[in-house]
């Protein structure tokens, strides 16, 4: 995986040739012509990082990222359900600067000066850019549900940033007797990974089934009325996991008010709901980075120009991901993966003194409601108008009666669209 | 820099002189021609499942250095709904012919590599390769590394996707298009899709 293959040497070949040979001469940084700085490694910082070098090698791209390793969230109800480890998840940035010449730093940006185009980082180091693109992702509102804070979710693992999280989760459900109760909170929209909570769901359902703790109950007790791909996921619990998985909507007394970590209790507006496993996932907002340089607007999360994803708020700095507003995208991987292509190509061309270019996005997320049955929900973006819509007439999502041979087709290519995007991103 | 710029003002002077020419050809191009997406833009859209530049992994297939009018036709075929998909028909749907066109010759001008298979099985590739002599090679020449317009490149494609697609041609499940490969394919029997798809993905 880290030798420089014929693949990888065209790619950054073919791209050097059609960045231009215009031999112009450097303007601050030694043999570059202009530097960016990307915050964050995830599925839309690490994307960027290595599409600006695509677009142009003569922009410097320092990417910094305090892990070492970027361990993914998608696929991690798969670890949940036992069907893989967090390794199989993870992912180092060594091949984006053996093959790409991305400097990375495992630092933590504190602080961003947008005036003197500066970033302050944990280990006290200041980085000068031109360009700075902002991926942090999100962070949750620790103050939303009442007695759920940092410590609390060491009891009642949130799990919706992979790591340990993810492994505690899966402990208590290994540990949970048969005939246990399982409550998932689900948050109102927006959040990271629409169809996330349904497919954990699922996949619990599974675990627990292949455990033989049939009489279990899985309850989502959800903030919304409706969710992602709704309709596929009801049919997929019946056919699978019949009588395990009930929904409740807001509507119905579903929102969650307050927790307490040590009885296991959830309380609503009218009722109190004792748990033997609880998964809390909490109401989000942009990562904390955004709301500490001033980059989000009173919703929590970061208003850019959907085009270029330039901050409406301070110039020069982009924001992309999850902690952006980007029209009718939601917040996921494949979405976050396809801004920053549109995000590099825009500051590739504003360096160079450009128009950015016609942009266009795509997005699809995949879930798995049990190991041969995948679903899928997909769209086209264009940019109208100054937002990000869908293209008429196109996306949507998998037929709601498709044959066995369908959904096994679609958890072949759920797999294998994890496999294609993280090769993308850190290969 | 500096230089582009003054050449740019020292143009912009001289057709200073042609200006109500220049305003009427520039509101025609505004109205007649629709601003597009670049190739590369909209190709690089399509790497979150067909891997980068579609140079993919296991068993999304390899769509880099396919033959453009073969492209275009599946894709068109995909978003028509002549060819059944899971998803590609949803997809195909968001892009133009203009479009279309664009990603077909994005993922044609790309170099094609046949990626290194693990656990090829050599009596299956024995097999296929007799299957392939005797079937298929009138098409699929050279071991399945020609192609033209209507023949894709079989050689070094991922096995998995290769079984996918031959068994979308045999379980007839769904209407598949190129009547010629459905009657080809109805000849033979289960083992033998395995066998193609392990001879096909072992060459390079």
């Amino acid at each position: 995986m880290h030798t420089l293959n014929r693949r990888k040497f065209l790619t950054l070949l073919g791209s050097t040739a059609a960045g231009g040979l215009l031999g112009l001469p450097a303007i601050s940084h030694g043999a570059y012509r202009a530097r960016v700085i990307v915050v964050g490694g995830g599925y839309g910082g690490a994307t960027a990082a290595k599409y600006l070098r695509l677009a142009d090698p003569r922009i410097e791209v320092i990417l910094i990222e305090k892990e070492k390793k970027f361990i993914s969230c998608a696929l991690s109800n798969e670890v949940i359900a036992g069907e893989r480890d967090l390794a199989s998840l993870s992912f180092g940035y060594e091949p984006l600067t053996a093959f790409y010449g991305i400097n990375v730093i495992h630092d933590e940006v504190t602080g961003i000066d947008a005036n003197k185009r500066l970033v302050q980082t944990r280990s006290g180091q200041q980085h000068g850019y031109d360009r700075l693109i902002v991926a942090p992702g999100v962070s949750f509102r620790w103050d939303a549900i009442e007695g759920y804070d940092e410590a609390a979710a060491q009891l009642l693992p949130h799990a919706w940033k992979a790591g340990e999280q993810t492994l505690l989760l899966q402990q208590q459900l290994k540990d949970m007797p048969d005939g246990g109760k399982v409550y998932i909170t689900a948050p109102p929209n927006p959040f990271k990974c629409p169809p996330g909570p349904y497919e954990r769901a699922a996949l619990i359902a599974h675990y627990l089934t292949l455990q033989g703790k049939t009489r279990s109950k899985i309850i989502i007790l959800d903030s919304k009325d409706r969710f992602d791909k709704q309709a596929l996921f009801e049919q997929g619990w019946e056919q699978h996991y019949p009588g395990m998985i009930s929904w409740v909507p807001a509507a119905e007394d579903g929102k969650v008010l307050r927790v307490d970590a040590q009885k296991r209790t959830l309380n609503t507006e009218f009722e109190v709901h004792k748990a033997d496993v609880i998964n809390v996932i909490p109401p989000q907002k942009a990562g904390y980075i955004a709301e500490q340089a001033g980059l989000t607007d009173g919703s929590g999360w970061c208003p850019v120009n959907q085009q270029t994803f330039e901050s409406e708020r301070r110039e020069n700095v982009h924001v992309i991901g999850d902690a952006c507003v980007a029209g009718s995208m939601p917040k996921a991987g494949y979405a976050a993966n396809s801004q920053a292509k549109v995000c590099a190509a825009a500051i590739s061309a504003l360096i160079d003194g450009a128009k950015p270019p016609v942009p266009s996005y795509v997005n699809t997320c995949y879930s798995i409601i049990a190991p041969n049955h995948g679903i899928s929900v997909t769209s086209v973006y264009t940019f109208k108008d100054g937002e990000i819509i869908d293209v008429e007439g196109a996306g949507g999502v998998s037929p709601l009666n498709a044959s066995a041979w369908e959904r096994r087709m679609e958890a072949t290519y759920a797999r294998s669209w994890f496999d294609n995007i993280t090769a993308d991103i850190f290969g | 820099m500096l230089e582009r710029i003054s050449r740019v003002k020292n143009l912009t002077v001289h057709l200073g002189m042609l200006y109500p020419l220049v305003l009427v050809l520039g509101l025609l191009q505004v109205s007649a021609v629709h601003a597009q997406p670049s190739h590369r833009m909209l190709g690089d859209a399509c790497a979150g499942c067909h891997g980068t530049r579609g140079h993919s992994s296991n068993p999304m297939p390899i769509i880099a250095g396919l033959p453009e009018v073969y492209l275009k036709q599946t894709l068109r075929d995909y978003k028509s709904g002549k060819r059944p998909s899971t998803i590609m028909g949803r997809v195909t749907r968001g892009y133009d012919d203009d479009q279309i066109d664009a990603l077909a010759a994005f993922f044609a001008s790309q170099v094609w590599i046949s990626p290194k298979q693990e656990e090829l099985d050599s009596k299956m590739i024995k097999r296929g390769k007799r299957i392939h002599r005797d079937g298929c090679s009138t098409c699929h020449k050279d071991n399945g590394r020609y192609q033209d317009d209507l023949v894709p490149r079989l050689a070094g494609q991922w096995r998995d996707y290769l079984e996918i697609v031959l068994e979308e041609y045999w379980l007839r499940e769904r209407t598949m298009p190129h009547l010629f490969m459905v009657i080809a394919v109805s000849e033979l029997e289960e083992d033998d899709l395995k066998a193609l798809a392990n001879f096909y993905a072992s060459q390079r």
